[in-house]
């Protein structure tokens, strides 16, 4: 059973879809408008339309970020991803870690890629305290070269 | 790491890095009124080795063997998970009797974690005799394993397009006569596990996380079928050949550290089953469709490991190295909801709450290289060590 | 000079001192054994020196005083910790029917001494301003509360029986007519033994140190001599309430002595003595191996609701018999 043969009609609104692609793995990808995914999750919420974020990922294409939210609907053993580009000098969007449980997710991005979620307090996670060499997961950050001294 | 409230109220004692209930490093901040839990923060990333990153520099092969340590023990899961992603951006499927043989190792896997879970469990509330007896049950699963893969953990078994070793008559043979002897043991443990009245006491109504937390805090794998979801990536996404095998998924409601018990044991005999069936339907032909130079595309390959669902995004760009791994270890996602029903309960009731979603803090930390920088003088590549080590055992003996 | 002997070397300190080191093996081994493990194999035959090694290397190693512990405590306490024990083991007959120590009061006496370690136990606790030592301190005062009443019930049991407060008088009173355990007294050797237990903080009631939860209580910041003090403490706790059992519900060191008189009849009793405290060592290793550690509240929730009940209950049916 491939996830794209089903036909299930997603309660989001055509208007803020930019466009849509698909993985190999037949997942559908869909790119909303910039901030429109905190307002369609609110909208699922509301809806009572039971959902399960599975994990949260950034890719780093060297001139913008796209941020992706891997979503499940299980009801109807459905799984689509939503995406969002994000500005490389201000990525900026807003939480949905009141929404969902998707609290360390959103800071392990921000920690590693500089992207500032509106509203989440957690931005370190994994690193170091008072980590100040960069974001490392940023395709052009190099790791310390041996020399260099500790402060 | 995590700070989520700045100012806290009442005592405060940390679980962690280092405790005797914590089996890896990971800190658990908890702020207590007398033995009650007031609030709850973990303090992430000691276990750090940044193999994400690490990913990005080395070619699909090489992956195979990095991912597969990212955890000791669910590391056929990871391994397999990656195989499997990269087959399909290869457009090639692995022949089936390496499928085959994909499932026997998987669900061999699942016995011995579930095993060293509830041993862990049963350690925590302090039943060592419990704790022993389950292990050494283990200690078959173990040898047997060893037997087809030639490692006790980090199996290395899987290839791009197959896996790298067959099973032969003997190993076959061994495996069947295992078996019942694995089923009866199991049908021991749960005899205990439900008859004991100091395990009920300790687990019953414990750590409750209802349906509506776990699916509002993504819970996954046996975390999320004790609280009624019915959900098992081996049956809603199959994957492998587990299509072709009979088997239940079972899934409890109540929700609590006894549940979870009984639903892992339960498992377990489904396993039992799944290996059965995978023997005795073991298609002959070749093992391994070999696969080498560069791939183009992106997928989320998907499986359920002993601790929920695995997932990796995998993105290769016309490319020997990947452009971007990102890895989704289930813990990640059952921490969330376990931290979220510690408020509120007793001080005993930490180890037994924070073990009950099967935590594996080296599959939740795994992002980044942290090379430690050294000051020039204090490198020493072997021959200095050796040199170093001489004149210290010469000083030593001339004192 | 032979109460010196009597004092210092048998049956005192030094033998003393011998049960604590060979009890504790002992208990180690039958554990292991139920854990179908092998237990301590290599100090000695069949690691019969093992606790002896244990608290010899434990009392060379480096000694760490925390910023925040109170240091005069912290530094001298632990070890003055065996001094109530040790004194409470001079009442223990164990060689004769007569202790070291006899007189009409043993029973107050040890009692009184028991408390003193717990309270001991307590300001250990609070000294290292540790605060999983302040846990496993409150913990400890939890139980000394909750358990103290069925301890002083059951023991009342044979002075009741015997009519009198004194060992030596209760030892020959079961000597004479029968065990205590023999009757009316199995309800309380029971309360007793569970009470023992948690004296002993052995699982199921080692709620004080519970190691997966608070990393050892209020021993977690102990280290080197200090610690070595506080282990022989508890190893001298474990023959305290061992020969307490025996001394209350089994006769003591009493048998059959076939006309036997002199130094061969103390070396009988020695023997009864160990075996009859073996068999209490094989009932609490038993015991400690078939149970899972419980929670504080539902301990003080059973000792006050279940426990307490039942041995003032055992000590209303001695009355009407």
């Amino acid at each position: 059973m491939k996830i794209s043969n089903i036909k299930y009609d997603l309660p989001i609104d055509e208007n803020v879809i930019i466009s849509k692609r698909n993985l190999v793995s037949g997942e559908q990808i869909i790119v909303l408008k910039p901030k429109m995914i905190r307002k369609t999750i609110e909208n699922w919420v509301k809806n009572n339309f039971s959902f399960h974020i599975s994990s949260l990922y950034v890719i780093d294409e060297i001139d913008r970020f796209e941020l992706f939210y891997y979503v499940i609907h299980r009801k109807s053993n459905l799984s689509f991803i939503l995406a969002e580009v994000l500005d490389y000098n201000n990525p900026t969007t807003q939480t949905i870690s009141d929404l969902s449980g998707t609290i360390f997710y959103e800071g392990e991005a921000t920690e590693m890629f500089g992207i500032n979620f509106e509203g989440n307090k957690v931005t370190e996670v994994f690193l170091p305290e008072n980590w100040n060499k960069g974001f490392p997961m940023r395709k052009g950050w190099e790791k310390s070269k041996k020399g260099d001294k500790i402060e | 790491m995590i700070k989520l409230s700045e100012k806290i109220q009442g005592k405060e004692i940390n679980i962690g890095p280092q405790h005797p209930a914590l089996k890896e490093p990971e800190t658990f901040r908890i702020v207590i009124e007398s033995e009650k839990i007031v609030d709850a923060i973990p303090i992430l990333g000691h276990t750090h080795r940044g193999i994400e990153k690490l990913c990005e520099s080395r070619n699909s092969d090489q992956n195979l063997y990095l991912i597969e340590r990212i955890c000791g023990i669910c590391s056929f899961s990871h391994q397999g998970n990656y195989a499997k992603g990269v087959e399909e951006i290869a457009g090639i499927e692995a022949p089936p009797r390496a499928n085959y043989i994909r499932v026997i190792v998987a669900e061999l896997e699942r016995l011995h974690s579930h095993l060293l879970w509830l041993g862990v469990l049963t350690h925590e509330i302090g039943f060592d005799t419990f704790y022993l007896l389950i292990w050494k049950d283990r200690e078959l699963i173990m040898d047997i394993l060893e037997t087809i893969t030639g490692n006790r953990v980090n199996y290395g078994v899987n290839a791009i397009g197959g896996v790298r070793n067959d099973l032969n008559e003997m190993m076959i043979k061994q495996l069947f006569s295992l078996l019942p002897i694995l089923e009866q043991r199991i049908q021991k443990i749960k005899k205990i596990a439900v008859n004991d009245k100091t395990i009920q006491a300790r687990c019953k109504n414990v750590g409750t996380i209802s349906k509506k937390l776990a699916e509002k805090t993504n819970a996954t794998g046996p975390t999320a079928r004790s609280s009624g979801i019915n959900w098992d990536l081996r049956r809603d996404n199959p994957y492998f050949v587990y299509e072709e095998i009979k088997f239940k998924v079972l899934y409890d409601t109540k929700g609590d550290v006894y549940s979870k018990i009984i639903l892992r044991l339960d498992e377990l005999f489904e396993s039992i089953s799944i290996i059965d069936q995978a023997l005795n339907n073991l298609p002959n032909g070749p093992i391994l469709s070999k696969i080498r130079g560069k791939f183009n595309g992106a997928t989320i390959s998907r499986i359920e490991a002993p601790r929920g669902e695995d997932l990796h995004y995998i993105d290769f760009r016309n490319d020997k190295i990947p452009y971007r791994i990102k890895v989704r270890a289930p813990t990640y996602a059952n921490l969330v909801s376990s931290m979220n029903v510690l408020v509120g309960h007793h001080i005993a009731d930490i180890p037994v709450i924070v073990a009950s979603c099967d935590p594996c803090f080296s599959c939740t930390d795994r992002t980044l290289v942290i090379d430690r920088d050294l000051d020039k003088q204090y490198i020493m590549n072997s021959n200095d060590l050796r040199n170093f080590a001489i004149k210290v055992y010469q000083e030593d003996e001339i004192l | 000079m032979v109460v010196i002997f009597r004092v210092l070397i048998y049956p005192g300190i030094g033998f003393i001192l011998f049960l604590a080191f060979t009890y504790d093996w002992l208990y180690r081994k039958i554990l292991a054994k139920f854990q179908l493990r092998i237990g301590p194999q290599v100090a000695g035959h069949k690691g019969v020196l093992q606790s002896l090694a244990d608290f010899i290397k434990t009392s060379t190693k480096e000694e760490i005083i925390p910023d925040k512990s109170h240091k005069v405590i912290f530094e001298y306490l632990p070890i003055f910790s065996p001094l109530p024990l040790l004194l409470a083991l001079f009442f223990i007959p164990i060689n004769s029917e007569y202790a070291i120590i006899n007189n009409q009061g043993d029973l107050y006496a040890i009692l009184f001494l028991i408390s003193l370690f717990a309270a001991i136990q307590i300001t250990l606790g609070w000294a290292s301003g540790n605060n999983y030592a302040m846990i496993g301190a409150s913990r400890s005062g939890l139980q000394l509360v909750s358990f103290g009443i069925p301890l002083v019930f059951a023991s009342i049991t044979s002075v009741m029986l015997a009519g009198s407060f004194s060992f030596s008088d209760i030892v020959i009173y079961q000597r004479d007519n029968n065990w205590v355990i023999w009757g009316v007294g199995f309800l309380a050797f029971c309360i007793f033994l569970i009470t023992s237990l948690a004296e002993m903080e052995k699982v199921p009631f080692d709620t004080p140190e519970a190691e997966t939860e608070i990393a050892g209580g209020w021993t977690v910041e102990y280290s080197g001599r200090k610690y070595a003090f506080i282990i022989l403490s508890e190893l001298l706790k474990e023959v305290l309430m061992v020969g307490l059992t025996v001394t209350l519900f089994l006769g003591g060191p009493t048998g059959p002595t076939f006309g036997m008189d002199g130094i061969v009849k103390k070396i009988l009793f020695t023997i009864y003595f160990l075996l009859k405290s073996s068999a209490v060592i094989f009932i609490l290793s038993l015991l400690s191996a078939s149970l899972a550690r419980l929670k504080v509240s539902q301990i003080t929730e059973g000792t006050w609701s279940l426990l307490t009940p039942i041995s003032i209950m055992s000590v209303i049916l001695i009355i009407i018999i």
